[in-house]
């Protein structure tokens, strides 16, 4: 096959995000690729949720333009971008009546018929991805009944059911402890390695990110620098996002220290 | 989802449950038809008296029907409400809707005297009481939504629904510190619901305007399933929200509106049977619940008639007091047994 790069699933181009009367990010740019594990990273309230909504249409830049394979984002109509982009929310599910196969299989929406049956494809996907992330003995538990990782997971079983080539997540890994941090964020790895789709999350846990990611997008409100994370460490871009007084970047270790 | 088919027995129940409550409700009056008349006059149009025959047909038919179309579409519509607002406690009457029909309700019967310069067409007729009470919901249903989008917090929607309850109280005592006393008789006996003195012309109107509220909402089954994510998840998977939110809505305010134009304000139908059907059938797919609202809806109306008629007494009780007595203590039951109110 071609060695060319292949084409970006998903980039921005100068865009400002915010809304309607405050600007809370400008002149945001980056380019991502399929198989590729992105993360958002920043400090709270930097608007690292705001720019998820964005790239997800659920509000619109206030400049520049966002390209989904090379086509704005605004000419795609909500159901051609169903099949586009999955994303799972803070949020979860409104209601917690549901079971998770039920939950999951509302992933296949925009593939089913007018009132919604599932067809025999779609009950192969559904249990392909029940498979995959290992929730067989879940299936039929309400979602009451999850703790807050099995629920997380639930949801990122939701969008690959979907199965859209982009997945956004804003911050998979709140209330989680390290160990199931880690491992939503491995699972997010290998499925991005397996099944060739673009991963893009929120997070603040940047050292594990720096570990895990392809690529990071660190926000800041004037200039947010975008790239490998070595590269990104390599230009010290890390070095100013707290106050050194406070919290310091060790550029040998790839952690943040307590400045003493 | 699990696959539709797998519900066939607890639907086949229900189908059964409602012939059998229809049967019961038309043989029970304050004239007492023997059993097996009814019956010989349903399955083979004999029937030994002529009275029997008139009773059956001009009273006991079209009311059972009203029963059935009143309580199918009450629950529907709550359902509906629960979904779209997210809110395990929505339904037509807790959330102003029904008050807003009483309230275009009172308007018209009472107001028409009031203002008879200039609403002077005198045509206080079941159709102008019809689409009345309908605007009156709907326009209620849209404030409601209005706040919904703006404020996330459930209780909050509540509150207001108690708010058009307060509101239409007073407008109602004011109009009819005005009106005449006839007219007052006849919002008051309106109020307390009444599935009786329906004729058939009434029951085919009824009937048309409830068959276009189900069909809206069998078309939005599938979004309403995706509202269960919340709206966002539904954005993300194809729905219109707008437009979406729009069928709801004149669905609900079609159903809730022109029942209670009809039957007058009904209370815990459309809050109480959503969440029976849910517990019958452990599902929230709508595939299954509207079709399961439908029938538990009608059945229990059937019921409730069935009380409010006390069996072989000329009294009849309102049938608002008779869904309120026992849909009460149903939502008690459920609020209590599960802890917390899930839609």
């Amino acid at each position: 096959m071609s060695k060319a790069k292949p084409h970006t699933t998903l980039s921005a181009k100068n865009i400002s995000i915010g809304y309607k009367d405050k600007v809370v990010v400008q002149h945001i740019n980056f380019e991502v690729y399929p198989s590729e594990l992105v993360a958002i990273v920043g400090i709270n309230g930097v608007g690292k949720s705001t720019l998820l909504r964005t790239l997800a249409n659920l509000q619109r830049p206030l400049a520049g333009e966002i390209l989904l394979k090379s086509k704005s984002l605004e000419h795609y109509t909500t159901t051609a971008l169903a099949s586009e982009i999955s994303i799972v929310l803070t949020e979860p599910s409104a209601s917690k009546n549901l079971t998770v196969y039920e939950l999951i299989a509302l992933g296949r929406q925009p593939y089913t018929n007018w009132i919604g049956s599932l067809s025999e494809e779609d009950e192969a996907k559904i249990t392909e991805v029940i498979t995959m992330l290992q929730l067989e003995e879940l299936k039929h538990q309400k979602c009451f009944e999850l703790s807050d990782g099995q629920l997380q997971r639930v949801m990122i079983a939701r969008a690959l059911a979907q199965d859209t080539d982009i997945i956004l997540l804003d911050e998979p890994t709140t209330h989680l402890d390290i160990y199931h941090k880690v491992q939503i964020l491995k699972l997010l790895k290998n499925i991005a390695r397996e099944t060739g789709k673009t991963i893009v999350f929120t997070s603040h846990e940047i050292e594990m990110s720096l570990q895990l990611c392809d690529q990071m997008l660190l926000l800041k409100p004037t200039s947010s620098p975008f790239g490998k994370p070595k590269e990104l460490i390599a230009k010290g871009s890390f070095n100013d996002l707290f106050p050194r007084d406070t919290v310091s970047f060790d550029a040998q270790t790839e952690t943040f220290r307590i400045t003493k | 989802m699990k696959k539709t088919g797998s519900y066939r027995i607890p639907f086949i129940f229900l189908l059964l449950a409602l012939s059998l409550s229809f049967v019961l409700n038309i043989s029970f009056g304050s004239v007492s038809i023997p059993f097996t008349q009814v019956l010989s006059e349903l399955f083979s149009g004999k029937i030994e008296n002529e009275s029997w025959n008139y009773i059956l047909w001009s009273y006991r038919l079209p009311k059972a029907l009203t029963a059935i179309l009143s309580g199918g579409g009450l629950a529907l519509s709550g359902l509906l409400m629960q979904t779209l607002f997210r809110n395990p406690l929505a339904g037509p009457f807790v959330l102003g809707i029904s008050s807003g029909a009483s309230l275009g309700a009172a308007l018209l019967i009472m107001g028409s005297s009031i203002f008879s310069g200039i609403l002077s067409f005198g045509l206080i007729n079941t159709i102008s009481l019809a689409i009345a009470a309908s605007a009156g919901s709907f326009l209620v249903l849209l404030v409601v939504l209005a706040v919904a989008t703006r404020v996330k917090d459930t209780m909050a929607l509540l509150i207001i629904g108690l708010m058009f309850g307060s509101i239409t109280a007073a407008i109602v005592s004011v109009l009819s510190y005005f009106t005449t006393s006839e007219e007052l008789q006849r919002y008051v006996y309106w109020s307390f619901g009444s599935l009786g003195d329906v004729s058939w012309s009434q029951v085919s109107l009824l009937s048309g305007i409830v068959i276009i509220g189900i069909a809206l909402s069998i078309a939005s089954i599938k979004t309403l399933n995706a509202l269960l994510l919340g709206e966002n998840y539904a954005k993300s998977l194809g729905v219109q929200l707008q437009k979406s939110r729009y069928i709801i809505i004149i669905a609900t305010a079609l159903l809730a509106g022109s029942i209670t134009a009809f039957a007058g304000p009904i209370a815990f139908v459309g809050l109480a049977v959503p969440h029976l059907a849910r517990q019958l059938f452990n599902t929230t797919n709508h595939q299954v619940l509207v079709p399961a609202v439908l029938l538990c809806g009608a059945i229990l109306m059937l019921l409730c008639d069935l009380i409010a008629q006390i069996p072989s007494s000329a009294n009849v009780l309102p049938i608002n007091a008779i869904t309120s007595i026992i849909g009460a203590p149903v939502v008690i039951w459920l609020l209590t047994r599960k802890q917390k109110m899930l839609f």
